[in-house]
């Protein structure tokens, strides 16, 4: 073995070291704060309590029960499910797009969403085969999907990445317009509850919609995750990627199946949260570069991270309030990222 | 009681007449914001900005429905059980124009319809400003009046000021006298000396847990009753706001108190109000009081839970919500001070409205 060999390896065990060690630190992070975001609340319970509560020890009063079990946990673990969804879409749509602003957002895909949950909120239409608790949902996911099988039917006509992206942001004026106009004509009741939906919010999450999500998530974190090689094949330019035999057709198409559901059921569970989707993925490659199989990982504890972080923010600041949890993420996630490229920078 | 009920009833009524009442106008008098307003001759053509003061209007002139060319469509779009009783009672209430709310968008209609008069509430000022403005340098008159933003000092006035401009001004003085006589009742049957604590949740089933009252509305009428409002401290503005679930459990408030409209088609949400049998009002609040998030406020579980018609918020029968909760809050103490929610409602009938305008307007779950 040479001596340039054994440096390169050298290196290459080094990177891979740091980045073990990056990946353990914002688990760790993120448990931290996870935990932080059970015990924090505006009913002020001492920790122990908390823990007895959360873990069913017996010895705790109705109301702590509620509020734990009912109210803390739900909303701390779909904060985790829904920023790992958003942040995972927006990962795998920047490399498909091949362009850094490409999210959920950005793509039409969450405004089809909030359309779908406006036309349910001010008009109290539902799609056919929606049942009555979930029209709201219900229609927030069918739109998504069936804005994202648009953008599909064009990738499969051939359109380029930049036809597409263009087309996306179409999407979001035409959607914006829509919700504007069903606005105006919204009694001030479906206005706020709107309001709220779309700035996002995850004070409504019981039990009920954290399963489904948990459900989901248990198979489309590991199909995501699956696609790690073919993404980071994908990322070295399309025609290297087809040399390396991929079917470039098929990956976007799974891709967008996937992400239409990740961000389907973020949108339908909590309303509309930006800035997750293409923040989240944009620290990940910070902290460990452009290797999928580390890159999609990392920008699912990322989004996770931050929407947690939003979550714990608004109950520190304002805890007898229900703040919408969109407002935070912006407001604590940039201060974040914006640290993370100075710091690089600097370094 | 009943001969100055008899008493006020036929003075109302003579001076509803007003062909027996001298001839006021020209008139100038100062509305609730301090604007003087003249009125040369006795309004005809009054348009209404507001729909939700036809009620208030009625109490002074059983026809005023003749003299209404415009209106927005607030009750119509909210609360069809109103509507249609209204429509069902006055003539021509139906057959009014109506604009979705005046604004730069239906400015030329308001101004096609050539009124002598425009009425508006003050909680409508920020939005009518420039509308006003229009009518002012045409010389049509403007007057706001405020049964929502600080409805306890304001109802009176507002009456009075109401009665001048219809040309019925006993009447209004009279409903304004009626109004302080109740508050003061109120004041002084000690109902604040142990106040209990509430949450008055808005709209559950439509909006999410839990939009509570602000500092308007019912956020006034709370404490009138011997209630401490739950989010007072915290959502100071006229509308309002949503607090958490984990703050409202925490609080622990004695009492819960839903509000909701008379739409009885609707799905979600409590239907009460004019048009509504108790039967429909007390199936849908069962239904809102089983949703898992209001099931876990303890008033709830403890049975300790309550109904309210949301447009109690800018009604001129505001006191009847006030008396209605001083009941739930300090029964004994509002049976002693003889305050009756029904007799004033009936009282307020015989007298002021002289229709039978029904329906279910409060409501508690566990009915003595």
């Amino acid at each position: 073995m040479s001596a340039t060999t054994a440096g390169i390896l050298a290196a290459h065990r080094q990177l891979k070291y740091r980045r073990r060690l990056t990946v353990a630190a914002l688990c760790l992070v993120t448990l931290i704060v996870l935990a932080a975001d059970v015990l924090a609340g505006p009913a002020g319970l001492h920790p122990v309590s908390v823990l007895r509560a959360a873990l069913g020890m017996g010895g705790s009063s109705r109301m702590e029960l509620i509020i734990v079990q009912q109210i803390r946990l739900p909303q701390a673990l779909a904060a985790l499910v829904v920023g790992a969804f958003l942040a995972l879409s927006g990962a795998q749509l920047q490399t498909v797009f091949n362009n850094p602003l490409a999210e959920g957002v950005t793509l039409g895909i969450a405004p089809a969403a909030a359309f779908g949950a406006a036309i349910a909120i001010v008009l109290g239409i539902s799609l056919p085969l929606v049942p009555g608790g979930w029209i709201i949902a219900g229609n927030a996911f069918l739109l998504a999907f069936l804005a994202t099988l648009v953008l599909m039917g064009l990738a499969s006509l051939g359109g380029g990445t930049r036809t597409l992206m263009l087309f996306g942001i179409g999407l979001v004026f035409t959607f914006n317009a829509l919700i504007a106009l069903l606005q105006i004509v919204a009694s001030q009741a479906a206005l706020q509850q709107l309001t709220f939906w779309m700035l996002g919010s995850l004070a409504g999450v019981r039990w009920g919609i954290l399963w489904p999500l948990l459900g989901l998530a248990v198979i489309l974190i590991p199909w995501s995750l699956s696609a790690a090689p073919a993404l980071t094949a994908l990322r070295l330019g399309e025609e290297r990627a087809i040399s390396l035999g991929l079917d470039i057709r098929r990956l976007r198409l799974a891709t967008f199946l996937r992400v239409s559901l990740m961000t389907g059921a973020a949108v339908a569970s909590v309303g509309s949260i930006g800035f997750v989707g293409l923040v989240g993925p944009h620290i990940a490659r910070l902290l460990v570069g452009e290797d999928h199989r580390i890159f999609l990982p990392v920008s699912a504890i990322a989004g996770a991270l931050i929407l947690l972080l939003a979550q714990l923010g608004a109950k520190l600041v304002l805890p007898d309030l229900d703040v919408p949890t969109g407002i935070t993420t912006a407001l604590i996630g940039l201060p974040v990222f914006f640290a993370l490229i100075i710091t690089r920078r600097a370094g | 009681m009943t001969g100055r009920r008899a008493f006020l009833g036929g003075l109302a009524a003579t001076l509803a007449t007003p062909a027996l009442a001298a001839n006021p106008y020209p008139l100038t008098v100062s509305d609730i914001t301090g604007n003087r307003v003249t009125l040369a001759k006795r309004p005809q053509r009054i348009l209404v900005g507001d729909e939700l003061l036809f009620t208030a209007l009625s109490l002074i002139d059983p026809e005023i429905d003749q003299r209404i060319v415009l209106m927005d469509s607030f009750m119509k779009r909210y609360d069809q059980g109103l509507f249609t009783e209204l429509v069902g009672l006055y003539p021509n209430f139906g057959k009014i124009p109506r604009i979705v709310e005046l604004g730069s968008a239906s400015m030329e209609q308001a101004l096609e319809a050539q009124p002598d008069l425009v009425l508006l509430s003050l909680w409508q000022k920020d939005t009518t400003v420039a509308a006003a403005a229009q009518f002012a340098s045409l010389g049509v008159p403007v007057a706001y009046v405020d049964l929502f933003i600080n409805p306890i000092i304001h109802t009176g006035p507002s009456m009075e000021l109401l009665g001048q401009l219809l040309g019925l001004p006993q009447v209004g003085l009279a409903y304004a006298r009626f109004h302080a006589a109740h508050i003061t009742t109120l004041h002084k049957a000690g109902l604040t000396a142990h106040p209990e604590t509430v949450m008055l949740q808005v709209y559950p089933g439509i909006m999410s847990c839990c939009w509570a009252a602000g500092g308007a509305g019912f956020g006034r009428y709370i404490p009138i009753a011997g209630g401490t409002n739950i989010g007072a401290n915290h959502l100071p503005g006229a509308f309002g706001g949503a607090l958490s679930l984990e703050f409202v459990l925490a609080a622990n408030p004695r009492f819960y108190i839903a509000t909701g409209l008379a739409n009885p088609h609707q799905d979600r949400g409590l239907t009460i109000g004019f048009g509504i049998d108790e039967a429909t009002a007390r199936a849908s609040l069962t239904k809102i009081l089983a949703s898992p998030d209001i099931a876990s406020i303890p008033a709830v579980a403890a049975g300790r839970s309550f109904a309210l018609w949301n447009f109690f918020n800018g009604s001129a029968l505001n006191v009847l919500a006030m008396e209605a909760m001083a009941g739930w809050f300090h029964p004994d103490l509002a049976k002693r001070a003889g305050i009756d929610p029904q007799a004033s409602f009936d009282q307020i009938r015989d007298t002021f409205l002289h229709k039978n305008l029904t329906g279910t307007l409060w409501l508690a779950e566990n009915a003595a």
